[in-house]
Protein backbone atom coordinates (compact mmCIF):
# COMPACT_ATOMS: atom_id res chain seq x y z
CA UNK A 1 0.00 0.00 0.00
CA UNK A 2 1.13 3.52 -0.73
CA UNK A 3 -0.45 6.55 0.89
CA UNK A 4 0.76 10.07 0.19
CA UNK A 5 -0.34 12.81 2.56
CA UNK A 6 0.45 16.21 1.04
CA UNK A 7 0.27 19.00 3.58
CA UNK A 8 -0.95 22.48 2.71
CA UNK A 9 0.38 25.43 4.68
CA UNK A 10 -2.36 27.55 6.26
CA UNK A 11 -1.23 30.82 7.85
CA UNK A 12 -4.67 32.28 8.47
CA UNK A 13 -8.34 31.35 8.41
CA UNK A 14 -11.07 33.86 7.51
CA UNK A 15 -14.72 33.84 6.49
CA UNK A 16 -15.53 34.78 2.89
CA UNK A 17 -17.57 33.96 -0.19
CA UNK A 18 -16.13 30.56 -0.96
CA UNK A 19 -14.34 27.73 0.80
CA UNK A 20 -10.83 27.66 -0.63
CA UNK A 21 -7.13 27.82 0.25
CA UNK A 22 -5.15 30.48 -1.56
CA UNK A 23 -1.75 31.97 -0.75
CA UNK A 24 -1.74 30.38 2.68
CA UNK A 25 -5.16 31.71 3.63
CA UNK A 26 -8.05 29.32 4.23
CA UNK A 27 -11.32 31.07 3.45
CA UNK A 28 -14.56 29.51 4.65
CA UNK A 29 -18.01 30.26 3.31
CA UNK A 30 -19.72 30.32 6.70
CA UNK A 31 -23.34 30.34 5.51
CA UNK A 32 -22.77 27.51 3.07
CA UNK A 33 -21.05 25.35 5.69
CA UNK A 34 -23.75 25.99 8.27
CA UNK A 35 -26.46 25.16 5.73
CA UNK A 36 -24.78 21.84 4.90
CA UNK A 37 -24.18 20.92 8.55
CA UNK A 38 -27.80 21.69 9.44
CA UNK A 39 -28.82 19.02 6.93
CA UNK A 40 -27.45 16.38 9.29
CA UNK A 41 -30.57 14.90 10.93
CA UNK A 42 -30.84 16.09 14.51
CA UNK A 43 -28.73 19.24 14.10
CA UNK A 44 -30.80 22.35 14.78
CA UNK A 45 -28.16 25.05 14.98
CA UNK A 46 -24.48 25.49 14.18
CA UNK A 47 -22.02 28.18 15.16
CA UNK A 48 -18.55 28.42 13.63
CA UNK A 49 -15.66 30.19 15.25
CA UNK A 50 -11.87 30.22 15.21
CA UNK A 51 -9.31 29.74 17.96
CA UNK A 52 -5.66 30.31 17.14
CA UNK A 53 -2.54 29.57 19.20
CA UNK A 54 -2.04 32.30 21.79
CA UNK A 55 -5.67 33.50 21.79
CA UNK A 56 -7.08 33.76 25.33
CA UNK A 57 -9.82 31.32 24.40
CA UNK A 58 -11.08 28.26 26.23
CA UNK A 59 -12.95 25.59 24.24
CA UNK A 60 -15.27 23.34 26.28
CA UNK A 61 -16.65 20.68 26.25
CA UNK A 62 -14.74 19.22 23.33
CA UNK A 63 -16.37 16.28 21.59
CA UNK A 64 -13.77 15.40 18.95
CA UNK A 65 -10.87 16.88 17.01
CA UNK A 66 -10.52 16.01 13.32
CA UNK A 67 -7.96 16.89 10.64
CA UNK A 68 -9.59 18.35 7.52
CA UNK A 69 -8.51 16.39 4.45
CA UNK A 70 -9.56 15.53 0.94
CA UNK A 71 -8.70 12.40 -1.03
CA UNK A 72 -7.59 13.40 -4.52
CA UNK A 73 -6.69 9.90 -5.66
CA UNK A 74 -8.48 7.61 -6.17
CA UNK A 75 -10.95 10.11 -7.55
CA UNK A 76 -14.47 10.33 -6.25
CA UNK A 77 -13.64 9.21 -2.70
CA UNK A 78 -15.21 11.50 -0.09
CA UNK A 79 -15.65 11.43 3.64
CA UNK A 80 -14.86 8.58 6.01
CA UNK A 81 -15.28 5.12 4.54
CA UNK A 82 -18.17 3.26 6.12
CA UNK A 83 -19.14 6.22 8.29
CA UNK A 84 -20.46 9.00 6.08
CA UNK A 85 -19.29 7.69 2.73
CA UNK A 86 -19.37 4.57 0.60
CA UNK A 87 -17.16 1.71 1.67
CA UNK A 88 -13.77 1.89 -0.01
CA UNK A 89 -10.51 0.18 0.79
CA UNK A 90 -8.40 2.79 2.57
CA UNK A 91 -4.62 3.01 2.65
CA UNK A 92 -3.75 3.63 -1.01
CA UNK A 93 -3.89 7.00 -2.71
CA UNK A 94 -3.14 10.69 -2.38
CA UNK A 95 -4.62 12.88 0.34
CA UNK A 96 -4.36 16.66 0.75
CA UNK A 97 -4.42 17.78 4.40
CA UNK A 98 -4.72 21.30 5.79
CA UNK A 99 -1.56 21.35 7.87
CA UNK A 100 -1.92 22.23 11.56
CA UNK A 101 -5.62 22.97 11.11
CA UNK A 102 -8.16 21.12 13.23
CA UNK A 103 -11.93 20.86 13.33
CA UNK A 104 -12.95 20.91 16.98
CA UNK A 105 -16.53 19.87 17.65
CA UNK A 106 -18.16 21.00 20.86
CA UNK A 107 -21.50 20.29 22.44
CA UNK A 108 -22.64 19.01 25.80
CA UNK A 109 -24.17 15.57 25.50
CA UNK A 110 -24.18 14.68 29.21
CA UNK A 111 -23.87 16.99 32.19
CA UNK A 112 -20.55 15.72 33.50
CA UNK A 113 -18.78 15.90 30.17
CA UNK A 114 -15.46 17.68 30.28
CA UNK A 115 -12.62 18.18 27.86
CA UNK A 116 -10.99 21.54 27.64
CA UNK A 117 -8.60 23.13 25.17
CA UNK A 118 -6.97 26.36 26.36
CA UNK A 119 -5.24 28.20 23.54
CA UNK A 120 -2.97 30.24 25.83
CA UNK A 121 -1.16 30.17 29.16
CA UNK A 122 -0.71 27.20 31.45
CA UNK A 123 -3.56 25.20 29.89
CA UNK A 124 -2.00 25.47 26.43
CA UNK A 125 1.13 23.76 27.65
CA UNK A 126 -0.77 20.55 28.26
CA UNK A 127 -2.92 20.03 25.18
CA UNK A 128 -1.48 19.34 21.73
CA UNK A 129 -4.48 21.15 20.23
CA UNK A 130 -3.35 24.55 21.47
CA UNK A 131 -0.83 24.46 18.62
CA UNK A 132 -3.35 23.90 15.86
CA UNK A 133 -5.48 26.55 14.18
CA UNK A 134 -8.87 25.41 15.33
CA UNK A 135 -12.16 25.75 13.51
CA UNK A 136 -14.64 25.30 16.32
CA UNK A 137 -17.97 23.80 15.34
CA UNK A 138 -20.58 24.29 18.05
CA UNK A 139 -23.48 21.96 17.38
CA UNK A 140 -26.89 22.38 18.97
CA UNK A 141 -29.05 19.32 18.55
CA UNK A 142 -32.71 18.49 18.81
CA UNK A 143 -33.48 18.25 22.53
CA UNK A 144 -35.57 15.13 21.96
CA UNK A 145 -32.49 13.15 20.92
CA UNK A 146 -31.37 10.47 23.31
CA UNK A 147 -27.72 10.74 24.38
CA UNK A 148 -26.48 8.01 22.04
CA UNK A 149 -28.34 9.65 19.14
CA UNK A 150 -26.94 13.02 20.19
CA UNK A 151 -23.39 11.62 20.21
CA UNK A 152 -23.87 10.04 16.78
CA UNK A 153 -25.27 13.30 15.40
CA UNK A 154 -22.35 15.39 16.68
CA UNK A 155 -19.87 12.77 15.46
CA UNK A 156 -21.42 12.71 12.00
CA UNK A 157 -21.60 16.51 11.74
CA UNK A 158 -17.96 16.85 12.82
CA UNK A 159 -16.78 14.39 10.21
CA UNK A 160 -18.86 16.19 7.58
CA UNK A 161 -17.35 19.54 8.60
CA UNK A 162 -13.85 18.12 8.21
CA UNK A 163 -14.79 16.74 4.80
CA UNK A 164 -16.34 20.01 3.54
CA UNK A 165 -13.48 22.14 4.83
CA UNK A 166 -10.91 19.59 3.61
CA UNK A 167 -12.31 20.03 0.09
CA UNK A 168 -10.82 23.55 0.13
CA UNK A 169 -7.42 21.99 -0.48
CA UNK A 170 -8.47 19.80 -3.40
CA UNK A 171 -6.81 21.78 -6.18
CA UNK A 172 -3.72 22.90 -4.28
CA UNK A 173 -0.39 22.21 -5.95
CA UNK A 174 2.02 23.67 -3.38
CA UNK A 175 2.73 21.73 -0.23
CA UNK A 176 4.70 22.43 2.91
CA UNK A 177 5.37 18.74 3.47
CA UNK A 178 4.78 15.52 1.57
CA UNK A 179 4.59 12.34 3.64
CA UNK A 180 4.82 9.00 1.88
CA UNK A 181 3.77 5.82 3.67
CA UNK A 182 4.59 2.79 1.57
CA UNK A 183 4.69 -0.74 2.85
CA UNK A 184 3.84 -4.09 1.33
CA UNK A 185 2.06 -6.95 3.00
CA UNK A 186 3.94 -8.78 5.80
CA UNK A 187 5.30 -11.55 3.55
CA UNK A 188 6.67 -9.02 1.05
CA UNK A 189 8.30 -6.92 3.74
CA UNK A 190 9.76 -10.01 5.40
CA UNK A 191 11.38 -11.02 2.11
CA UNK A 192 12.92 -7.54 1.94
CA UNK A 193 14.05 -7.50 5.55
CA UNK A 194 14.53 -11.14 6.58
CA UNK A 195 16.88 -10.33 9.43
CA UNK A 196 14.90 -7.55 11.09
CA UNK A 197 12.67 -8.31 14.09
CA UNK A 198 8.96 -8.28 13.28
CA UNK A 199 7.03 -5.73 15.31
CA UNK A 200 3.24 -5.42 15.66
CA UNK A 201 1.40 -2.43 17.09
CA UNK A 202 -1.69 -3.23 19.18
CA UNK A 203 -3.98 -0.23 19.60
CA UNK A 204 -6.62 -0.69 22.28
CA UNK A 205 -9.91 1.22 21.90
CA UNK A 206 -12.56 1.89 24.54
CA UNK A 207 -15.59 -0.10 23.35
CA UNK A 208 -18.12 -0.07 26.16
CA UNK A 209 -21.28 1.70 25.05
CA UNK A 210 -22.69 5.19 25.40
CA UNK A 211 -19.97 7.85 24.90
CA UNK A 212 -17.30 5.20 25.33
CA UNK A 213 -16.99 3.76 21.82
CA UNK A 214 -14.60 3.55 18.90
CA UNK A 215 -15.28 2.85 15.25
CA UNK A 216 -13.34 1.06 12.52
CA UNK A 217 -14.67 1.51 8.96
CA UNK A 218 -17.87 2.70 10.64
CA UNK A 219 -18.32 -0.46 12.70
CA UNK A 220 -18.57 0.03 16.44
CA UNK A 221 -15.58 -1.93 17.77
CA UNK A 222 -17.79 -3.22 20.58
CA UNK A 223 -19.11 -5.67 18.01
CA UNK A 224 -15.79 -6.83 16.57
CA UNK A 225 -13.02 -9.22 17.46
CA UNK A 226 -9.53 -7.73 17.47
CA UNK A 227 -8.85 -6.78 13.87
CA UNK A 228 -5.72 -6.57 11.75
CA UNK A 229 -5.14 -3.34 9.80
CA UNK A 230 -2.40 -2.21 7.46
CA UNK A 231 -0.90 0.88 9.15
CA UNK A 232 -1.94 3.03 6.16
CA UNK A 233 -5.61 2.31 6.75
CA UNK A 234 -5.59 4.11 10.08
CA UNK A 235 -3.54 7.02 8.69
CA UNK A 236 -6.17 7.22 5.92
CA UNK A 237 -9.13 7.61 8.31
CA UNK A 238 -10.29 4.05 9.03
CA UNK A 239 -10.50 4.62 12.80
CA UNK A 240 -12.86 7.18 14.31
CA UNK A 241 -13.40 8.32 17.88
CA UNK A 242 -16.81 7.96 19.50
CA UNK A 243 -15.48 8.57 22.98
CA UNK A 244 -16.26 11.83 24.70
CA UNK A 245 -15.61 11.33 28.39
CA UNK A 246 -11.95 10.43 29.02
CA UNK A 247 -10.62 13.83 27.95
CA UNK A 248 -6.93 13.42 28.73
CA UNK A 249 -6.44 9.94 27.34
CA UNK A 250 -9.12 9.41 24.73
CA UNK A 251 -7.76 9.16 21.20
CA UNK A 252 -9.41 11.81 19.05
CA UNK A 253 -9.99 11.18 15.36
CA UNK A 254 -7.15 13.66 14.59
CA UNK A 255 -4.81 11.54 16.68
CA UNK A 256 -5.89 8.38 14.85
CA UNK A 257 -5.30 10.10 11.51
CA UNK A 258 -1.81 11.03 12.72
CA UNK A 259 -1.13 8.13 15.09
CA UNK A 260 2.27 8.80 16.64
CA UNK A 261 3.04 5.14 17.30
CA UNK A 262 2.34 4.19 13.69
CA UNK A 263 4.45 7.08 12.41
CA UNK A 264 7.32 6.22 14.78
CA UNK A 265 7.29 2.55 13.78
CA UNK A 266 7.13 3.54 10.11
CA UNK A 267 10.25 5.68 10.56
CA UNK A 268 12.14 2.63 11.79
CA UNK A 269 10.67 0.15 9.32
CA UNK A 270 13.41 -1.39 7.17
CA UNK A 271 16.09 0.09 9.41
CA UNK A 272 16.00 -1.78 12.68
CA UNK A 273 12.51 -3.31 12.66
CA UNK A 274 10.03 -4.92 10.27
CA UNK A 275 6.68 -3.28 11.10
CA UNK A 276 4.16 -5.95 10.13
CA UNK A 277 0.80 -4.49 11.09
CA UNK A 278 -1.67 -2.87 13.45
CA UNK A 279 -4.14 -4.82 15.58
CA UNK A 280 -7.17 -2.90 16.85
CA UNK A 281 -8.23 -4.40 20.19
CA UNK A 282 -11.62 -3.47 21.69
CA UNK A 283 -11.73 -2.84 25.47
CA UNK A 284 -15.03 -4.42 26.54
CA UNK A 285 -16.99 -4.21 29.80
CA UNK A 286 -17.26 -7.95 30.37
CA UNK A 287 -14.42 -9.99 31.83
CA UNK A 288 -14.97 -12.87 29.41
CA UNK A 289 -14.81 -10.34 26.58
CA UNK A 290 -11.49 -9.12 27.93
CA UNK A 291 -10.12 -12.69 28.17
CA UNK A 292 -11.29 -13.52 24.66
CA UNK A 293 -9.81 -10.37 23.15
CA UNK A 294 -6.48 -10.74 24.97
CA UNK A 295 -6.26 -14.33 23.66
CA UNK A 296 -7.18 -13.16 20.18
CA UNK A 297 -4.64 -10.32 20.14
CA UNK A 298 -1.94 -12.72 21.28
CA UNK A 299 -2.91 -15.20 18.58
CA UNK A 300 -2.94 -12.56 15.81
CA UNK A 301 0.51 -11.33 16.86
CA UNK A 302 1.81 -14.93 16.82
CA UNK A 303 0.29 -15.54 13.40
CA UNK A 304 2.17 -12.50 12.13
CA UNK A 305 5.39 -13.91 13.57
CA UNK A 306 5.82 -10.93 15.90
CA UNK A 307 9.00 -10.83 17.97
CA UNK A 308 8.05 -7.51 19.52
CA UNK A 309 4.72 -5.84 20.23
CA UNK A 310 3.91 -2.28 21.26
CA UNK A 311 0.53 -1.97 23.02
CA UNK A 312 -1.18 1.37 23.60
CA UNK A 313 -4.19 1.79 25.91
CA UNK A 314 -7.18 4.12 25.71
CA UNK A 315 -8.73 5.33 28.96
CA UNK A 316 -8.10 4.27 32.54
CA UNK A 317 -9.69 1.83 34.96
CA UNK A 318 -10.96 -1.46 33.58
CA UNK A 319 -8.85 -1.12 30.35
CA UNK A 320 -5.78 -1.48 32.57
CA UNK A 321 -6.80 -5.14 32.96
CA UNK A 322 -6.91 -5.64 29.18
CA UNK A 323 -3.50 -4.02 28.91
CA UNK A 324 -1.73 -6.25 31.42
CA UNK A 325 -3.55 -9.39 30.23
CA UNK A 326 -2.32 -8.79 26.69
CA UNK A 327 1.22 -8.35 28.03
CA UNK A 328 0.92 -11.55 30.05
CA UNK A 329 -0.17 -13.62 27.06
CA UNK A 330 2.43 -12.20 24.68
CA UNK A 331 5.36 -12.43 27.09
CA UNK A 332 4.46 -16.03 27.92
CA UNK A 333 4.84 -16.76 24.22
CA UNK A 334 8.28 -15.19 24.28
CA UNK A 335 7.18 -12.03 22.46
CA UNK A 336 8.82 -8.92 23.89
CA UNK A 337 6.02 -6.53 24.85
CA UNK A 338 6.14 -2.81 25.60
CA UNK A 339 3.07 -1.05 27.01
CA UNK A 340 2.15 2.61 26.62
CA UNK A 341 -0.25 3.97 29.22
CA UNK A 342 -0.82 6.93 31.50
CA UNK A 343 -0.91 6.81 35.29
CA UNK A 344 -3.48 7.82 37.87
CA UNK A 345 -1.05 8.12 40.71
CA UNK A 346 -2.46 10.90 42.86
CA UNK A 347 -1.55 14.57 43.21
CA UNK A 348 1.89 13.67 44.51
CA UNK A 349 2.45 11.00 41.86
CA UNK A 350 3.23 8.38 44.49
CA UNK A 351 0.11 6.20 44.46
CA UNK A 352 -0.48 2.96 42.56
CA UNK A 353 -0.55 4.07 38.89
CA UNK A 354 -2.75 1.38 37.28
CA UNK A 355 -5.75 -0.58 38.53
CA UNK A 356 -4.24 -3.93 37.57
CA UNK A 357 -0.82 -5.55 37.34
CA UNK A 358 0.90 -8.67 36.03
CA UNK A 359 4.54 -9.68 36.39
CA UNK A 360 4.79 -9.82 32.58
CA UNK A 361 3.78 -6.15 32.27
CA UNK A 362 7.31 -5.03 32.99
CA UNK A 363 8.24 -2.73 30.11
CA UNK A 364 5.94 0.25 30.42
CA UNK A 365 6.14 3.74 28.98
CA UNK A 366 4.19 6.30 31.00
CA UNK A 367 2.67 9.22 29.13
CA UNK A 368 2.01 11.20 32.31
CA UNK A 369 0.04 11.37 35.52
CA UNK A 370 -3.62 12.18 34.89
CA UNK A 371 -3.98 13.36 38.50
CA UNK A 372 -1.44 16.16 38.18
CA UNK A 373 -3.07 19.43 39.20
CA UNK A 374 -2.75 22.40 36.85
CA UNK A 375 -3.89 25.96 37.34
CA UNK A 376 -5.81 27.59 34.53
CA UNK A 377 -6.18 31.32 34.04
CA UNK A 378 -9.35 33.24 33.26
CA UNK A 379 -10.30 33.08 29.61
CA UNK A 380 -11.28 36.24 27.71
CA UNK A 381 -13.62 34.17 25.59
CA UNK A 382 -15.25 30.77 26.06
CA UNK A 383 -16.35 28.77 23.05
CA UNK A 384 -18.93 26.24 24.13
CA UNK A 385 -20.78 25.91 27.37
CA UNK A 386 -19.59 28.05 30.31
CA UNK A 387 -21.62 25.77 32.61
CA UNK A 388 -19.19 22.97 31.79
CA UNK A 389 -16.53 24.90 33.66
CA UNK A 390 -18.29 23.82 36.84
CA UNK A 391 -17.61 20.19 35.94
CA UNK A 392 -14.04 20.98 35.07
CA UNK A 393 -13.36 22.67 38.37
CA UNK A 394 -15.82 20.72 40.44
CA UNK A 395 -13.56 17.97 41.62
CA UNK A 396 -12.92 19.42 45.03
CA UNK A 397 -13.81 22.38 47.23
CA UNK A 398 -12.00 25.60 46.42
CA UNK A 399 -10.87 24.53 42.97
CA UNK A 400 -12.58 27.52 41.37
CA UNK A 401 -12.06 31.14 42.44
CA UNK A 402 -15.04 33.15 41.15
CA UNK A 403 -13.32 36.45 41.97
CA UNK A 404 -10.36 35.91 39.69
CA UNK A 405 -11.94 33.36 37.36
CA UNK A 406 -8.94 31.09 37.82
CA UNK A 407 -9.30 27.42 38.60
CA UNK A 408 -7.41 24.29 39.40
CA UNK A 409 -8.10 21.01 37.70
CA UNK A 410 -6.40 17.71 37.10
CA UNK A 411 -4.95 16.84 33.71
CA UNK A 412 -7.91 14.45 33.46
CA UNK A 413 -9.95 17.30 32.07
CA UNK A 414 -7.52 18.52 29.41
CA UNK A 415 -7.88 17.10 25.90
CA UNK A 416 -5.00 14.87 24.93
CA UNK A 417 -2.89 15.85 27.96
CA UNK A 418 -1.69 12.30 28.65
CA UNK A 419 -2.32 10.74 25.23
CA UNK A 420 -1.55 7.05 25.46
CA UNK A 421 -0.41 6.97 21.84
CA UNK A 422 2.14 9.67 22.63
CA UNK A 423 0.42 12.41 20.62
CA UNK A 424 0.89 15.05 23.29
CA UNK A 425 3.25 17.53 24.89
CA UNK A 426 4.57 15.62 27.90
CA UNK A 427 8.07 14.29 27.72
CA UNK A 428 10.75 13.10 30.09
CA UNK A 429 13.74 14.78 31.58
CA UNK A 430 16.86 12.69 32.06
CA UNK A 431 18.32 13.57 35.44
CA UNK B 1 -26.07 -20.10 35.90
CA UNK B 2 -28.25 -17.26 37.20
CA UNK B 3 -27.06 -13.73 36.76
CA UNK B 4 -27.43 -10.97 39.33
CA UNK B 5 -26.96 -7.23 39.17
CA UNK B 6 -25.72 -5.41 42.27
CA UNK B 7 -26.69 -1.76 41.98
CA UNK B 8 -27.57 1.44 43.78
CA UNK B 9 -29.01 2.89 40.59
CA UNK B 10 -32.70 3.42 41.32
CA UNK B 11 -33.41 3.82 37.62
CA UNK B 12 -31.74 0.58 36.57
CA UNK B 13 -33.82 -1.79 34.49
CA UNK B 14 -32.33 -5.26 34.90
CA UNK B 15 -33.85 -6.37 31.57
CA UNK B 16 -35.14 -9.53 33.23
CA UNK B 17 -32.02 -10.17 35.32
CA UNK B 18 -32.47 -10.31 39.12
CA UNK B 19 -31.42 -7.04 40.74
CA UNK B 20 -30.00 -6.76 44.26
CA UNK B 21 -30.58 -3.15 45.20
CA UNK B 22 -27.97 -1.74 47.55
CA UNK B 23 -29.03 1.25 49.60
CA UNK B 24 -26.07 3.57 49.75
CA UNK B 25 -23.06 4.72 47.80
CA UNK B 26 -21.07 3.47 44.80
CA UNK B 27 -18.52 2.11 47.29
CA UNK B 28 -21.26 0.31 49.19
CA UNK B 29 -22.22 -1.52 45.97
CA UNK B 30 -18.64 -2.75 45.62
CA UNK B 31 -18.57 -3.82 49.29
CA UNK B 32 -21.86 -5.72 49.09
CA UNK B 33 -20.80 -7.39 45.89
CA UNK B 34 -17.49 -8.43 47.49
CA UNK B 35 -19.35 -9.83 50.48
CA UNK B 36 -21.48 -11.91 48.11
CA UNK B 37 -18.45 -13.10 46.12
CA UNK B 38 -16.92 -14.48 49.32
CA UNK B 39 -19.89 -16.85 49.50
CA UNK B 40 -19.68 -17.74 45.81
CA UNK B 41 -20.11 -16.28 42.34
CA UNK B 42 -18.07 -14.80 39.55
CA UNK B 43 -17.80 -11.27 38.23
CA UNK B 44 -19.15 -10.91 34.70
CA UNK B 45 -18.37 -7.21 34.34
CA UNK B 46 -15.23 -5.46 35.47
CA UNK B 47 -15.92 -3.53 38.68
CA UNK B 48 -14.06 -0.42 37.46
CA UNK B 49 -15.32 1.93 34.74
CA UNK B 50 -13.19 2.91 31.70
CA UNK B 51 -12.71 6.60 32.44
CA UNK B 52 -11.80 8.61 35.52
CA UNK B 53 -14.97 10.70 35.31
CA UNK B 54 -17.13 7.65 35.93
CA UNK B 55 -15.38 7.03 39.26
CA UNK B 56 -17.11 10.27 40.38
CA UNK B 57 -20.51 8.74 39.65
CA UNK B 58 -22.95 8.37 42.56
CA UNK B 59 -24.22 5.09 41.07
CA UNK B 60 -22.65 1.83 39.96
CA UNK B 61 -23.94 -1.51 38.76
CA UNK B 62 -22.00 -4.78 38.67
CA UNK B 63 -23.12 -7.94 36.89
CA UNK B 64 -22.21 -11.28 38.43
CA UNK B 65 -23.01 -14.95 37.92
CA UNK B 66 -24.00 -17.27 40.77
CA UNK B 67 -21.69 -20.22 41.40
CA UNK B 68 -18.78 -21.43 43.45
CA UNK B 69 -16.19 -19.14 44.98
CA UNK B 70 -13.96 -17.55 42.35
CA UNK B 71 -10.72 -16.29 43.84
CA UNK B 72 -9.84 -14.05 40.89
CA UNK B 73 -13.19 -12.25 41.15
CA UNK B 74 -12.60 -11.59 44.85
CA UNK B 75 -9.11 -10.25 44.21
CA UNK B 76 -10.35 -8.07 41.36
CA UNK B 77 -13.12 -6.62 43.53
CA UNK B 78 -10.69 -5.95 46.38
CA UNK B 79 -8.42 -4.09 43.98
CA UNK B 80 -11.39 -2.16 42.61
CA UNK B 81 -12.31 -0.95 46.10
CA UNK B 82 -8.73 0.05 46.76
CA UNK B 83 -8.60 1.97 43.49
CA UNK B 84 -11.93 3.64 44.15
CA UNK B 85 -10.66 4.84 47.53
CA UNK B 86 -7.42 6.08 46.01
CA UNK B 87 -9.25 8.23 43.46
CA UNK B 88 -12.11 9.41 45.65
CA UNK B 89 -9.81 10.50 48.48
CA UNK B 90 -9.09 13.46 46.23
CA UNK B 91 -12.56 13.98 44.79
CA UNK B 92 -16.17 14.51 45.68
CA UNK B 93 -19.01 12.41 44.36
CA UNK B 94 -20.64 14.33 41.50
CA UNK B 95 -24.26 14.37 42.63
CA UNK B 96 -25.18 17.30 40.37
CA UNK B 97 -25.28 15.07 37.31
CA UNK B 98 -26.99 12.06 38.91
CA UNK B 99 -29.52 11.67 36.11
CA UNK B 100 -26.83 11.35 33.46
CA UNK B 101 -24.73 8.98 35.55
CA UNK B 102 -27.81 6.77 36.05
CA UNK B 103 -28.36 6.73 32.31
CA UNK B 104 -24.69 5.97 31.56
CA UNK B 105 -24.71 3.15 34.11
CA UNK B 106 -27.77 1.63 32.44
CA UNK B 107 -26.15 1.95 29.01
CA UNK B 108 -23.02 0.14 30.12
CA UNK B 109 -24.97 -2.68 31.78
CA UNK B 110 -27.05 -2.95 28.59
CA UNK B 111 -23.81 -3.15 26.61
CA UNK B 112 -22.61 -6.07 28.76
CA UNK B 113 -25.98 -7.86 28.59
CA UNK B 114 -26.09 -7.49 24.81
CA UNK B 115 -22.60 -8.94 24.56
CA UNK B 116 -23.45 -11.91 26.77
CA UNK B 117 -26.72 -12.50 24.91
CA UNK B 118 -24.83 -12.73 21.61
CA UNK B 119 -22.69 -15.54 22.97
CA UNK B 120 -25.63 -17.41 24.40
CA UNK B 121 -27.59 -17.25 21.16
CA UNK B 122 -24.68 -18.50 19.07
Amino acid sequence: MKLEIKRIKVNDIIFGDETIVKDGVLTLNKEELITELKKVPGVVDVALDFAFPGDEIRIIPVKDVIEPRVTVSPKGVRGFSGVNADIVQLGDGVVHALDEVAIVTIGDIVGFQEGVIDMWGEGAKWTPFSKTKNIVVDLKCDKSLKPHEHEATVREAGLLASELIGLAGKDCTKFVKEEVYEMGMPDEETKKYPNLPKVVYVEMLISQGLLHDGFCYGINTRFTLPTLLHPNEELDGAVISGNCVAACDKITTYQHQNNSVIKSLYARHGKDINFVGVVISPELTTLDGKFRNADFVSKLCSQLGAQGVIVSEEGYGNPDSDLVMIAERLEKKGIVTVLITDECSGWDGLSQPLTDAKPEAKAVISTGNVSKVVHLGKAKKILGDPESIANLAGGWAGAYDPETGTMSCELNAVIGATSEIGFHNCTIKVL
Amino acid sequence: MNKLIFTNNEKLDGRGISVIFVKGSYRRVLEECLRYLHRGGRLLTHPNPASIKLFHSPVRSILIEEGSVDESSILLMERAIHQYDQIMTLHEVDNRNLVHYEMMDQAHIDSALEELARWQSS
